[in-house]
């Protein structure tokens, strides 16, 4: 099943409408309308409950539009390119899905005794792309791999303290009226700053010079955050010596 | 059609199938749908049968025995309409029945669904295959070529959707 057809599935997964449960048939199904419409209820159901997807067969690359394209390294993406994921992953990454597998599957040139050279992302018109992914790319060869890019996500996330807010171990519930307005205030704070978070990141590493913004976004991810770490712990540190020597 | 004569005026009320339009037959059958058998609920009924309001003004006795003469039924097929100079034909199965195959049973249910109010008109049209709106279509459906088709629908639908959601709920993907 091509990606075009699986997010269709998924908008009527849970409705069992007769309508609906046809419609699901259709797409998962070679069955022509007029066979369906001789169906029994039961052969109807099922034909419904066979519908199930087991993502167990991922493929380290894809045919798209005559290119063979390969699932990236995770470990060698850029700063830019996860940037654009996470907003793609953050946007209802199911409905994104042609999107992600755009920036996570690339022409790559395989060469000998040397690293695999993948195609320059500033290249990729993700727009054409994503719709030549999603028309033709199977929803299963690519589905696990976008779930262990979550999870390579989620280890980075883990990884770096600076993404921690510090409120996750409270209980909302369990502070007093006072408490619980000074944490509403701080995840109102919160979530002002995660809007503008990679902005703030790139004007930190760039001291705010613009013309550096591309060249940053082209770093591997590990040497950005590493490096960004490496500024908030000097800073902070300069602001506690700071308070002791007033 | 029974007439009550309160002598100052006249009210007639309809009493036979062949005598209510399709409109009629709607709103007949949401009161039914809507509320329990009471006398409130046949007198809306007669109110709708009726071509002078002042029925109202009948006696209990009266009331009763009109109920009595309502002879709203009908259970034979007519497989051809015609309204205007067309004539319209419904589908039947190799038992004589209507034709309900999932296509009509998904489109029965996408109308009962969408639009309880008007629905019999939309099963109709389907079945028939005419155009909503085509001229003459209330005063040529009457309530004896309608009913038996509406209580067949009824009928298959509770009986299929009971199954349908039996089996949804025994097999593995559930209504939940």
């Amino acid at each position: 099943m091509v990606i075009k057809d699986y997010l269709k599935l998924l908008e009527t997964e849970n409705d069992t409408s007769l309508k609906s449960m046809m419609s699901q048939i259709r797409i998962t199904s070679d069955i022509t309308d007029s066979e369906l419409f001789e169906l029994s209820i039961e052969e109807l159901v099922e034909l419904f409950n066979s519908i199930r997807f087991e993502f167990d067969n991922a493929k380290d690359y894809i045919e798209v539009d005559g290119h063979q394209l390969n699932i990236v390294d995770y470990k060698t993406i850029s700063f830019g390119e996860f940037i654009d994921l996470e907003y793609y992953i953050s946007e209802d990454w199911q409905v994104n899905i042609s999107y992600i597998v755009s920036i996570l599957y690339r022409s790559v040139e395989f060469r000998k005794m040397k690293v695999d050279k993948y195609e320059p992302y500033n290249e990729i018109d993700l727009n054409y792309r994503s719709i030549k992914i999603n028309n033709s790319v199977n929803i299963n060869d690519v589905y696990e791999n976008i779930l262990d890019y979550f999870k390579f996500r989620n280890s980075l996330f883990d990884s770096y303290s600076f993404f921690e807010d510090g409120l996750d171990d409270i209980d909302p519930d369990e502070l007093n009226d006072e408490e619980k307005t000074i944490y509403d205030e701080e995840m109102i704070k919160m979530d002002n700053s995660k809007k503008t978070m990679w902005e703030d990141m790139l004007a930190l590493l760039s001291d705010g010079d613009l013309t550096k913004y591309d060249e940053i976004l082209g770093i591997n991810v590990f040497l950005v955050f590493n490096r960004l770490s490496k500024i908030i712990s000097d800073n902070r540190n300069r602001n506690k010596s700071g308070t002791k020597s007033e | 059609m029974i007439e009550l004569d309160f002598k100052e005026y006249k009210v007639n009320i309809k009493n036979k199938a062949s005598e209510i339009n399709l409109d009629e037959l709607i709103k007949v059958s949401n009161v039914f749908r809507d509320g329990k058998s009471n006398i409130k609920i046949w007198l809306r009924i007669l109110g709708i049968l009726s071509d002078d309001e002042r029925y109202v003004y009948m006696s209990d006795d009266m009331l009763f025995d009109i109920i009595g003469k309502l002879d709203i039924n009908s259970s034979d097929y007519i497989k051809d309409i015609k309204i205007g100079d067309k004539t319209y034909t419904a589908d039947f199965d190799d038992k004589g029945e209507p034709k309900l195959n999932l296509f009509y049973l998904s489109e029965l249910e996408d109308f009962i669904n969408k639009n309880p109010d008007g629905w019999i008109k939309d099963a109709i049209c389907l079945l028939f295959k005419i155009e909503k709106n085509t001229d003459g279509i209330n005063e040529s459906l009457t309530a004896d070529i309608v009913i038996p088709y509406v209580n067949y629908i009824n009928n298959k639908l509770t009986t299929n959707f009971e199954k349908l959601n039996k089996l949804l709920t025994d097999g593995n993907k559930g209504l939940s």
